[in-house]
């Protein structure tokens, strides 16, 4: 049955087809209305939700819920986010499941209220202490934000590690047509490793959870090394979970690459120019980490040129950083950056005009 | 006839050597026992789940015979207040952290679990300092070694008792020693009384109990018992503080 | 004589600190120790907050006020500072940050390590921006570090991190006292102050939404971020330091920083004393990175060895720089010589990995 929605309110919908039970969030614009949705949806059916008092509470509230044995999902946006790593790193550490859906906004600092793709970096590459990874996840429309966030979860409990949804509003605030389908996942036997009073576990033995491996030495970690082997053996086997989507790619002699809402902009300014005779097509990474290198790699191999869109200073780091990992100096990449924005305030965007006139300019067509 | 355990380790000890990584004379150990002997006694030991804060009370929940969490410092009321939310009746969440721990990087967490009435327990070690990094100074103030570290900044000590009373969302507050066999058992019995709460759903409860740290006041255990009972309960009284109220 | 803790608090009595703000955490309680005793005595502020963000919000405070503020945290902690970080970036404000590596992630462990090197170079919280890192490997280093971070937060209105570990924070060398002369900067018109104490009797407004809120210096969120952008980018072409050993025949190019330079260094007269050609890029700023010194290595062939006491981040800065011209291999923080946390990497490990590689010895082609 096809329905219309916003993403904010397909995030809820999926994560309750998952099984989530247990939610909580701090308010920040512009995840509010997935807040909102939870507050409105779960209590009635029994499922936990909590608004916390700051986002770093948020973090360790759920570390409690996991903790206790909770499916459980938190929510945030840009500013908040930046007092996410310390719970994240104890998360990480713990070696506990969470999904966390990261809505992206101007930054840095307070910002705008508007959409933006400038906190790639920090999610693919962590901002909490002792050097971890995330899976990271960009939906770019209702459907995917529905399928993605029953995928996160299952991620999330197959690796024992937080898994972060990576939208922004120009994805979720908009309605669209979407169908609610559950997925189905083979989630991992219940993990031994929740509590809530030895007497509930069925060997009766008390468990201990912690996110000091290096202080506490455990019958799993005896000691801090042979933790942290099996934390880079876990990262390592997380890179089999690389998801990407092209469009086009196959004779193209320009590759765009984008995620997210530049992917939807992306995919119309492909069509526009293979409209007019310009062989274009489109890399869409759907994980963020790990990122698909190879098929980016295979294109730089056979000489095509990259031009990366996103809505961040490409100058400085994000997806141009791991674009230009995979090419590995045998292709030109060019970027569309926010600084190609279609307006100076908050609102501005990147527009397909914008980024077909600078793909014309890289194949040298005025 | 009721036994009472009048020497020996808690049966929920399960550190082998004999040692506890403490500090001669540090009484972590101590008001751990006066939980663990209560927990015993009232044979909740299948259905608590003990968490611990940071500082150096840190190893404590991995020594322990119940399901327990290390957690971040400052962390363990936020923790709890989850896991209260989850599991509801069927267990009894206990944390224990220190003074640095619960009314310093923690006061978020601990005002907002007293203000939502989450029924949980609260064991406030309250030994006046941090000790783990260096024996500063810690916001209660009041220390028989003014340290050279906090001269520039008097601290005023927090009587966490007056802050928590006003909250409709508390039920049981209480302040004990475990100086003597006497207060030991008095504590215990405050511990005891925090817990029936929780058992009975009836909001945040909290005991606070000083405890000793020689290695950092630079006193010997003797001389730092004695300090406890004439100056710190000067300023930090004993007794219950809040009786009734809660969910 | 004087400890590398110590040396931090003399570099910034040095370089006129005003504000210092912190919570201990190990193992950097014994710069608090120093500092809360000597600052006052220097008519410094010392404030002991009750957590890192606090601290970081303190020094936010000072910064604002027009002063040279710092903090200082352990790797357990550092998560906590990011989203003000953040923020004094968006409102160019000048703050410097030491940071005392730990074993991580989480509660990790209370010894060494260099598993930070990711957050340090890229924007740890939110929005994308990057800050000047520098990494001493030695105490007169951390004593000239500290001085000169003083200096690059104010020149570039922009936080500074001073990334040391708890080994050459910990280590006992000795330590020449000699306040460094920079190049003169200009006053900080933008402080705030109180509308009467301005020269010209203007108020000053300091936020951390520019552009979104429309400041002096960007009427609009677009101009902001290109004033950025072009801030970023000065500070990376500009602001590179390393030091390098051996390099010019090196066909195997170790880089590191911190105590694994040091290592490096034993490391190298080792190897030489054997005859692989080998050489050290020593990284000061981790961020910027010296590109440049080591695609021109790669172009000649070399082969690049990182070592790190970490999980791989200064790998992928080398990866990035020699663009799939040359081989990198890791020596990390899996090749420590003992399992428990006061576990490091030795110098024999480093040579070991070295000659595991094919490389022409001394006095061959």
């Amino acid at each position: 049955m096809i329905e219309i929605m916003e993403g904010n309110h397909a995030l809820g919908w999926g994560a309750l087809e998952a099984g989530c039970n247990a939610y909580c969030s701090y308010p920040v614009t512009p995840q509010n209305e997935i807040v909102e949705w939870f507050a409105r949806e779960f209590p009635p059916r029994g499922k936990f939700f909590l608004q916390s008092t700051s986002e770093i509470e948020s973090s360790f509230l759920c570390m409690g819920f996991v903790a206790g044995g909770a499916r459980t999902m938190t929510s945030t946006a840009s500013p908040g986010w930046g007092l996410y790593p310390e719970g994240m790193s104890h998360i990480v550490a713990a070696e506990l499941p969470l999904v966390v859906a990261l809505l992206m906004r101007g930054g840095p600092g307070q910002g705008t209220t508007r959409q933006s793709q400038m906190d790639y970096t920090s999610a693919t590459s962590p901002g909490g202490q002792g050097g971890y990874k995330n899976i990271v996840i960009a939906p770019y429309s209702c459907q995917e934000c529905y399928d993605f966030v029953q995928l996160a979860f299952y991620l999330a409990e197959k690796y024992r590690n937080p898994v972060i949804l990576l939208t922004e509003p120009n994805v979720t605030r908009v309605l669209e047509q979407m169908e609610r389908r559950p997925l189905k996942f083979d989630y991992p036997p219940e993990g031994k490793w929740a509590l809530g009073g030895k007497a509930r576990h069925s060997d009766g033995k008390a468990r201990l959870i912690t996110s000091g491996y290096g202080l506490t030495s455990t019958e799993e970690h005896p000691s801090y090394l042979s933790y942290l082997k099996h934390l880079h053996d876990k990262f390592e086997r997380m890179r089999e979970e690389v998801r990407y989507e092209q469009y086009e790619v196959e004779d193209a002699d320009v590759v765009l690459v984008a995620y997210g809402y530049t992917a939807r902009v992306s995919r119309e300014v492909v069509k526009q120019a293979r409209a007019e005779g310009i062989k274009a097509g489109l890399i869409r990474p759907v994980t963020l980490w790990p990122f698909p290198a190879e098929p980016i790699s295979k294109k730089a191999e056979e000489g095509a040129k990259f031009l990366v869109v996103e809505d961040n200073l490409g100058e400085i780091g994000g997806l141009s950083d791991d674009v230009r990992l995979a090419v590995a100096g045998r292709a030109e990449i060019s970027l569309v950056t926010a600084l190609d924005r279609h307006d100076p305030g908050e609102g501005g965007s990147i527009y397909p005009g914008k980024v077909l006139e600078k793909l014309k300019k890289i194949k040298g067509i005025r | 006839m009721v036994k009472k355990v009048v020497c020996g380790k808690p049966r929920l000890w399960r550190y082998r050597s004999t040692s506890l990584p403490f500090c001669p004379g540090c009484q972590h150990g101590v008001g751990a026992r006066a939980v663990l002997e209560t927990v015993e006694e009232l044979g909740i030991e299948g259905k608590t789940i003990f968490l611990g804060g940071g500082g150096c009370a840190y190893p404590l929940p991995s020594l322990l015979d119940l399901d327990a969490m290390q957690c971040p410092n400052g962390r363990a009321t936020s923790i709890g207040s989850a896991m209260k939310r989850l599991h509801g009746g069927e267990t009894v969440i206990i944390t224990y952290q220190d003074d640095n721990d619960a009314l310093a990087v923690g006061t978020e967490p601990l005002i907002h679990a007293a203000l939502r009435g989450d029924a949980i327990t609260v064991i406030l070690a309250n030994n006046a300092g941090y000790g783990s990094t260096g024996w500063q100074m810690a916001s209660p103030g009041d220390t028989p070694v003014p340290p050279e570290m906090d001269k520039p900044n008097p601290l005023f000590p927090i009587n966490i008792m007056e802050l928590l009373a006003e909250f409709e969302g508390v039920s049981y507050l209480a302040r004990g020693t475990v100086s003597s066999a006497n207060d030991f058992e008095e504590t215990k019995g405050y511990i005891k009384t925090a817990i029936a709460k929780q058992m009975a759903g009836a909001g945040f409860n909290l005991v606070e109990i000083l405890t000793a740290c020689p290695a950092r006041w630079h006193l010997t255990p003797q001389e730092s018992l004695k300090w406890i009972r004439e100056e710190m309960v000067a300023g930090l009284p004993l007794g219950e503080f809040k009786n009734g109220g809660g969910n | 004589m004087a400890r590398g803790f110590e040396a931090i608090g003399w570099g910034a009595l040095a370089a006129d600190c005003q504000l210092f703000a912190g919570c201990p955490t190990g193992p950097d309680d014994e710069a608090f120790a120093w500092l809360a005793r000597e600052f006052p005595e220097n008519g410094r502020h010392f404030v002991r907050a009750s957590s890192e963000v606090s601290a970081i919000n303190i020094a936010y405070g000072g910064a604002s006020a027009g002063g040279r503020a710092m903090v200082v945290v352990a790797s357990a902690g550092w998560g906590l500072i990011q989203e003000t970080m953040s923020h004094l970036v968006n409102a160019f404000l000048p703050v410097v940050v030491v940071l005392i590596q730990r074993g991580g992630p989480g509660a990790g462990s209370l010894r060494h390590a260099q598993m930070d090197y990711l957050a340090v170079t890229r924007d740890a919280g939110q929005g994308c921006y990057r800050v000047i890192s520098l990494a001493p490997a030695s105490v007169q280093e951390t004593y000239e570090a500290t001085q000169l971070a003083f200096h690059l937060a104010d020149k570039w209105c922009n936080p500074v991190i001073i990334a040391t570990d708890a080994i050459v924070a910990g280590m006992t060398e000795p330590l020449a006292l000699k306040t460094i002369k920079f190049d003169p900067l200009p006053e900080k018109d933008w402080a705030v102050k109180g509308r009467g104490h301005q020269p010209d009797g203007i108020r000053r407004f300091l936020s951390s939404a520019q552009g979104f809120i429309p400041t002096r210096d960007f009427p609009t969120y677009l101009s902001f971020l290109k004033g950025l952008n072009e801030k970023v980018l000065k500070m990376r072409e500009e602001e590179i330091r390393y030091e390098s050993y051996e390099l010019e025949d090196a066909k195997i190019v170790l880089v590191a920083y911190g105590y694994s330079a040091r290592v490096c260094q034993e490391a190298l007269l080792m190897a030489r004393a054997e005859g692989i050609k080998a050489g050290l890029v020593k990284l000061v700023t981790l961020w910027p990175f010296p590109v440049d010194v080591l695609k021109k290595k790669a172009r000649q062939g070399a082969k690049f060895l990182t070592v790190e006491d970490g999980l791989g981040g200064l790998r992928e800065d080398v990866m990035l720089a020699v663009e799939g011209q040359a081989e990198v291999e890791t020596v990390d923080a899996l090749d420590r010589n003992e399992p428990g946390a006061g576990g490091a990497i030795y110098p024999g490990k480093v040579l070991e990995k070295m000659k595991k590689w094919e490389v022409p010895k001394v006095g061959s082609a």
